[in-house]
Parts: structure tokens; sequence; C-alpha cells
């Protein structure tokens, strides 16, 4: 059980890692920008 | 709750998985809502998807009589490869209109879509060895898939290293798209060469091939469940990363700017 | 003695202080380590030992050793091009832009052909294969895997030679895509080593020859898209 345990383990810690990478470059460009976040949907 | 025929451990085995679910969800639902507009409800969404995905893996689906426990791998292991197999079509299919009509929007996505691609591809290639070792005792085994996966991941890592080393943003974009086309005109070719390889020397085949049809119902609902996670959680990071590119644009051209 | 330590150790510093060198060095190492190893167990087959078949370890030696040359070759041959503005020059002729990759491709097309005779030979010499025995076949299939090594290895090789780390990148862009043709070039060449002919090569062969039809083709076609500006 270990091994099903550390698979989905990894699977989240894999896309929760990712989209982490995501939310640092984000927050790094916007402040360079010198705004808050813009809202999506547009461009 | 435990019953030892299935299986299944005691209590505190259950415990521990149901306790790190919830763990994982209250803390992506966190940063789900701290989104914006639709970007907030396509996070929540996925990662609603997701829990009872991972939820209907490990407790809805009936074990596996041949495989036992370890089978529930199947449930991350096979949509994480259909989604990879999918991003890198989306590359071809984006690098394909870049050179055509030069629009720099479908480079971005191919690029975004080529890194989401090589997260899922690698979670493939995490997972298989996991799912091989209990099985078959060895972590790797030469399996046709799971080496074409290997290959795959290969060939768009190495799209990613060519944007990345590269600095004029038309070459740059006009080469990864001649890369996008190229590797994934070369994925069924490389299939096929691998499975006649591995049929001289056959050896343990990770995932028995044609064993779809014959599942029960509980292991579908585990398997479509966390194939549409995976599908909602991919868009939503290529939409992120998309944003992302867009900001570093405007970054550089206000850089460029204040510098002239 | 200290002084001299002291050199080292700052040079050892710098080096690994300029971060993204350092970062960039350590990813390339790792993804071709890794590509190396896939490349050897595609050459010489999963399990590893050669199972009783010379041929198939001396095809593996051959073929692993012309992919590698290969890169030399090719970073030279576009090298000689980035160095004598050759891209400007290609861009701004009127020449179909398909012909002058069927051109650059032929050539080293050539300078293959020339190298693996001299592989053959050795091969013969150093590891006593039978290469005179099934030579027109050998031939044959070596001819239809290096045009898909070419076609390929042409097409990156003018990329990668534009990008910051130069040919360091070529066989980490080239191989990947060349593994059918290493499995293909690797069973057949062992399948006419081993004697044992047409009927275990002939499916490889026809895997090589639609390898080559599909890059050729689409390499020729892509080729503007590399030296347009």
């Amino acid at each position: 059980m270990g091994y099903v345990a550390a698979a989905y383990a990894v699977t989240l810690l894999g896309i929760g890692y990712y989209w982490w990478t995501l939310w640092v470059r984000r927050s790094r460009l916007s402040r360079q920008l010198g705004q808050t976040p813009p809202r999506e949907g547009r461009g | 709750m435990g019953l030892g025929r299935e299986g299944e451990s005691a209590v505190g085995i259950e415990t521990v998985f149901q306790l790190g679910i919830l763990t994982a969800a209250a803390v992506f639902l966190f940063f789900a809502l701290k989104d914006e507009g639709r970007d907030r409800w396509l996070a929540v969404g996925a990662v609603a998807v997701l829990v009872f995905g991972v939820y209907a893996g490990l407790f809805i689906a009936g074990t596996d009589r041949f495989q036992g426990p370890p089978q529930r791998i199947f449930y991350v292991h096979v949509p994480a490869a259909w989604i990879a197999f999918f991003a890198f079509f989306l590359v071809f299919v984006f690098s394909v209109r870049y050179l055509v009509w030069r629009e720099e929007r479908d480079d971005v996505w191919a690029h975004a879509c080529a890194e989401v691609g090589v997260l899922f591809a690698t979670l493939v290639l995490i997972t298989g060895p996991i799912w091989a070792r209990p099985i078959w005792g060895v972590w790797w085994t030469w399996d046709p898939r799971l080496t074409t996966s290997l290959i795959l991941w290969l060939i768009y890592v190495g799209y990613l290293m060519l944007r990345a080393y590269m600095t004029d943003p038309d070459q740059r974009a006009r080469f990864a798209a001649v890369l996008g086309i190229a590797g994934f005109l070369d994925v069924p070719i490389t299939h096929l060469s691998v499975v006649w390889w591995r049929t001289l020397h056959p050896g343990p085949v990770v995932l028995r091939s044609g064993g779809m049809s014959d599942l029960p119902p509980s292991m579908h609902i585990a398997l479509w469940s966390c194939l549409l996670a995976f599908t909602l959680i991919f868009v939503y990071f290529v939409r992120k990363r998309t944003a992302i590119e867009r900001l570093q644009a405007r970054a550089e051209a206000a850089r460029a700017g204040a510098g002239g | 003695m200290t002084r001299f330590l002291e050199v080292v150790w700052a040079v050892v510093e710098k080096d690994l202080r300029l971060e993204r060198r350092a970062k960039e060095s350590f990813v390339l190492m790792l993804v071709f380590s890794l590509l190396v190893l896939t490349l050897f167990s595609f050459a010489f087959g999963p399990e590893g030992g050669p199972s009783g078949d010379p041929g198939a370890v001396q095809a593996g030696i051959l073929w692993v050793a012309f992919l590698f040359a290969s890169v030399v070759g090719l970073s030279r041959s576009m090298g000689v091009e980035r160095e004598s503005e050759g891209f400007t020059a290609m861009r701004l002729s009127p020449a179909d832009p398909s012909a002058l990759f069927l051109g650059k491709m032929a050539s080293i097309l050539i300078l293959m052909a020339g190298m693996e005779l001299a592989g053959f030979a050795a091969l013969a010499v150093l590891y006593r294969a039978p290469v005179g025995k099934a030579a027109p076949e050998l031939a044959l299939v070596a001819a239809a895997a290096t045009v898909g090594i070419a076609a390929v290895g042409t097409l990156f090789a003018a990329m990668s030679v534009r990008t910051r780390t130069r040919e360091v990148l070529l066989p980490v862009l080239m191989f990947p895509l060349l593994v059918p043709v290493l499995i293909a070039a690797v069973r057949g060449t062992a399948a006419f080593l081993g004697g044992r002919g047409w009927a275990e090569a002939a499916d490889w062969l026809k895997l090589l020859v639609v390898y080559d039809v599909i890059f050729v083709v689409a390499s020729a076609l892509v080729f503007e898209f590399i030296i347009a500006d």
C-alpha cells in the first residue's frame, strides 16, 4: 500500500509544486510591473 | 471498515489516506480561492474533481484481482499519460499554426502546452516505476508504453531547453515550432519501433493492453474522474502559464522603453 | 602550497557561482547522460546481455559510434555556415530553401558514407565481424539509416548552432528523434551480421524507408523557417 500512497502523493505534490511555481512567477512579474495582478479574461 | 479479504489493511491506513486527501484538498482549495474571475471557478472545479478522483481511485474502485492494491496507481498513471500526449498534440497544432500565420499567441500557447505536458509526462515516468516495482519487483522493465513515454519526455524537455537557450524571440518561436512539429511526427514511428524491439525480447508489461472494456463500473468512475480532473488542471495551468508569458512580454517591453 | 589550493578553490567558487551557467550545464549534462543511457539500451537490447548473438553487440557498437560521429560532422558543417555568414547568404539567395537543405544533407551524407565505410572495415578487423559476406545488404541498411540521420541532423544542426549553447544542444535535440533509426539500424545490421538475413531485416528496412520519406520531406519543407532571419 505504500506504493499506492507514494504514487498518489507524488502526483498531488507534483501538481501542487508546479502550481506554486506559477504563483511565484506571477507575483514576481506583477511586482516588477508595479501593479496588482490584472484580471483574467482579456488579451 | 477494512475487511482483510480485500487486501485492505486495518482502519489505520485508510484514515491516513483520508487525512492526506483532506490536507491536500484544503491547501489546493486555499490557493484556488485566491485566484480571480473565471480562473477561480476553473481552479475550484479542478480541485473538487481531483479530490473526488483520488478518493475514487483509493476507495471507490474495487481492488484488482490480479495485481492487488498497487493497481490503483493506474488511475493516476494512465490519465496523466493521456493528458501528456494530448498536450504534445496541442504543441504540434500550435506549432503548425504559428508557422502558417505567424501569430505570437500561437507560440505562447505552444510553449505553455509543452511545459504543462512535461509536468504530466514527468508524473507518468514517476508513477510508472512506482507501479512496476510491487508488481514485477523491478523499477523499470523497458515496457513499450513506458519507454515511448521516456522518449517523449526527452523530446519535449529538449523543446523546453531549446527555448531556454535562445534569446531572439522570433527565431526562438520559429525553431521551437519546427521542433514541435518534428517531435510529434516522430511519435508514432518511435512507438512502432519500440514495440517491435520489445517483441524480440518480450518482457513484463506494466499495463495489460485491451483491458479497458472489461473494467467494472467502480473502476470506470475512478479512471474517468481522474481524467476529467487532469483535463481541468491542464486547461487551468495552460491559461495561467500563457498569462504569465503575456506579463513577461509587458515587463520586457517596459524595460526596453525605460532604457531607451 | 596553500596559495595553490586557494587558486583552485577560487576557480571552483567562481564557476559554480555563475549560477546560470552552472545550472544550464548541469541540466544539459543530466539530460544528455540520461539520453545516452537510453540509447545504449536500444543499441544493446533491453536485457543488456548479448544473448549469444555477437552480431547484435557489434551492430550496437557500430551505430552508437556512427551516431556520435555524425554529431561531430554536423556541428562542423553548420559551424562553418554560422561563421561565414552562410545563413545570411542562404536567406538572401533566391534559391529554393528545400534545395539548399538537400544540398547540405547530401554533403553530410557523403561524409558519413565515407566514415561508415571505414567503420565497417574497422569492425571487420577489430571485432572479426563477418562484414564481407553481407556487404551489399549491410550497405543498404546503412544507407537507409544514414539518410534519416542526415535529414534530422541537418535540420537540427542548423537550429542548434544558432543557440546560446551552440552545438552542445545538438545531440540532446537529435538523439530522441533518431531512436527509431537507431533501433532499426542495429536490428537490421545485426540480422545480416548474424546470418539471419532478410527474414528478420526486411521489416526494419521498411521502417527506415518510411522514416526517411517522412523526415526528408518534412525537413526540406520546413528548412526555410530555419534560415529565415
